[in-house]
């Protein structure tokens, strides 16, 4: 890492005062990558705290990103909750049953879990804990919070979900209440071990405009201003294509919005006006997994070109990498990060 | 006259309307359209418009699934007729959604119209990982392996599958059809599959022209 660039705090400070940093805050969202990337098998990773941490610090010394993740696989939520879990030794897991089969019987069993005791959502406070201790000099340090929409399918099943929209609306109210508690105690948590918020709601995102308006807005909205009232800030994830939807996520009040690769990243930014923290899009799995450095820098450089000038940008993926992404192509993303971002913008 | 109930039958599935497509369903055999018929002129010409306005962002998953369920209400009226024009031996296709997808309207929808056209059809489900394929591979020895993938972490997966029947010395045995909002014609060539089907309809035509 060059020693004339400030820090990622110094940097990310000026970002969110309105001014053009150094260069672009950049980082590829690594999950369960970063035990492909530390050679230790996934199940391990994403069942022993410690295991966890040692492979994300060692992680972020092969390419140096601005943040890291302390991410694993996106069913410790769920399995708090009462879904059965089956785990590979070297993938990620797969749900396996869900707890809510009979609204009458099954729904007064669902409790919410609590985020510092039950599951393994204390690994994710632990290791989180480790990593924030050795790179918070170097790096942001992020987790992530399952978003309340998202949670739902854990308890019902997605194609059951989807239904329970049209079918049974009082039943998703009564669970989406729970939730979204949930959600708000598990980033209290998080802060309490020095996260960064991420709220991931992959499933608001293919909800029609008037269930959106319904469900997914009013619960995160009182996610985020919850946080918000108690000093803590967080950026918005919702997987797909969401240009629709926007203005609508801006209005939930986050401070950063994470779009995914679908979307155009030029014209959100114009959209959005500056009013939060763009953050995003090279595509994952296209470009991250499947294509070369040199697709990776391209993709790099226009999504600089699209969305930097002016700043209120982070240079991010679209959505987490697959686990089988290559060194190369993180390393080329951050070197390309690193070249073509400096401020004040200059590409052809 | 046909005409009339097919307009129906579409109706009935772009609105989600069950009780009108049972009613439709019941007409048409009473008529004594074909029930193929029926299933390609009608119930099918409603899932592509809703196809479309899930495309054009005017229909949204619930949608989807509320008029798939309604066109297989329908279909629970007319399959014992298809049953009886089905003609035997037209191959054996296993079909799943790829790993980490959990997706089904759409391969579900698939498997409807393979099996309308004389096709057996092994549904072995969604989020199916690789080894899971190979494994239903060696059981079922099927002359088409069809994969879906609707999110793009599932072409990873695709390639995975692949790899892993060319490991197993299976590759060979086996013509992967593959199809869903994830893919294409260009990545079918890219990862070495035999043909890519845009829509359920495009399956039908490329599983006959695979074993032809």
């Amino acid at each position: 890492m060059s020693g004339e660039e400030l820090t990622v705090r110094e940097r990310m400070k000026r970002v969110f005062l309105r001014q053009e940093p150094d260069r672009v805050p950049a980082y590829p969202s690594v999950g369960a990558g970063n035990a492909r990337l530390a050679g230790v098998p996934i199940k391990e990773f994403i069942t022993d705290p410690e295991t966890m941490a040692h492979a994300i610090i060692k992680a972020y010394k092969l390419y140096t990103p601005d943040v890291v993740l302390v991410l694993g696989d996106t069913l410790v939520e769920a399995e708090a909750f009462g879904c059965k879990i089956k785990f590979h030794e070297d993938r990620l897991p797969e749900v396996v049953d869900f707890p809510v089969k009979d609204l009458k019987k099954d729904v007064k069993n669902i409790r919410m879990p609590d985020p510092r005791k039950d599951g393994r959502l204390p690994n994710i406070l632990k290791a989180g804990e480790i990593v924030t201790n050795e790179l918070r000099k170097v790096a942001g340090v992020g987790g992530l919070v399952a978003g309340p929409i998202s949670l739902l399918t854990a308890l019902r099943g997605p194609e059951n979900f989807y239904k329970d929209l049209v079918q049974n609306p009082d039943y998703v109210q009564e669970m989406l209440d729970i939730t979204t508690d949930f959600a708000i105690e598990e980033g209290r948590a998080q802060t309490e071990v020095r996260l960064g918020l991420n709220l991931g709601d992959p499933v608001a995102g293919t909800l029609s405009p008037k269930q959106f308006d319904k469900f997914a807005a009013p619960a995160l909205k009182k996610v985020i201003k919850t946080w918000a009232a108690e000093g803590k800030f967080c950026a918005l994830h919702v997987c797909g294509d969401v240009s629709h939807l926007i203005d609508k996520l801006v209005e939930l009040g986050p401070a950063m919005l994470s779009i995914d690769a679908p979307v155009n990243l030029a014209e959100a930014k114009k959209k959005i006006a500056g009013r939060v923290v763009l953050v995003g899009n090279v595509d994952p799995v296209k470009v991250m997994l499947e294509g070369t450095p040199q697709d990776v820098k391209q993709a790099v450089k226009e999504c600089i070109r699209q969305a930097a000038p002016g700043g209120m940008y982070m240079l991010a993926t679209g959505c987490e990498v697959p686990p089988d992404t290559p060194l190369e192509n993180l390393r080329a993303f951050m070197e390309a990060a690193r070249e073509y971002g400096k401020y004040p913008i200059q590409l052809d | 006259m046909a005409e009339r109930i097919f307009e129906k039958l579409s109706t009935a599935v772009i609105e989600a309307n069950v009780d009108l497509a049972r009613e439709a369903a019941k007409e048409a055999l009473e008529q004594g359209i074909d029930a193929y018929d029926a299933l390609t002129k009608g119930l099918m010409k409603g899932i592509e418009v809703v196809g479309e306005k899930f495309g054009n962002k005017e229909y949204f998953i619930s949608d989807v699934l509320m008029s798939a369920e309604t066109m297989s209400a329908a279909l629970e009226i007319l399959e014992p007729h298809l049953k009886e024009k089905r003609t035997s031996g037209h191959g054996k296709v296993l079909l799943g959604t790829a790993y980490t997808d959990i997706h089904t309207i759409g391969k579900n929808i698939v498997k409807i119209m393979l099996q309308s056209a004389g096709f057996e059809v092994i549904d072995i489900g969604e989020n199916v990982p690789p080894e899971t394929f190979v494994e239903n591979v060696k059981k079922h020895k099927p002359d088409i392996l069809a994969m879906s993938g609707i999110i793009s972490s599932a072409r990873a997966e695709m390639i995975n599958t692949i790899k892993a029947l060319d490991s197993e010395g299976l590759r060979e045995s086996v013509k992967i059809l593959i199809g869903g909002a994830a893919t294409s014609q260009d990545f079918a060539e890219k990862i070495g599959a035999d043909a890519y089907g845009k829509d359920a309809r495009e399956a039908v035509q490329k599983a006959k022209e695979l074993l032809g």
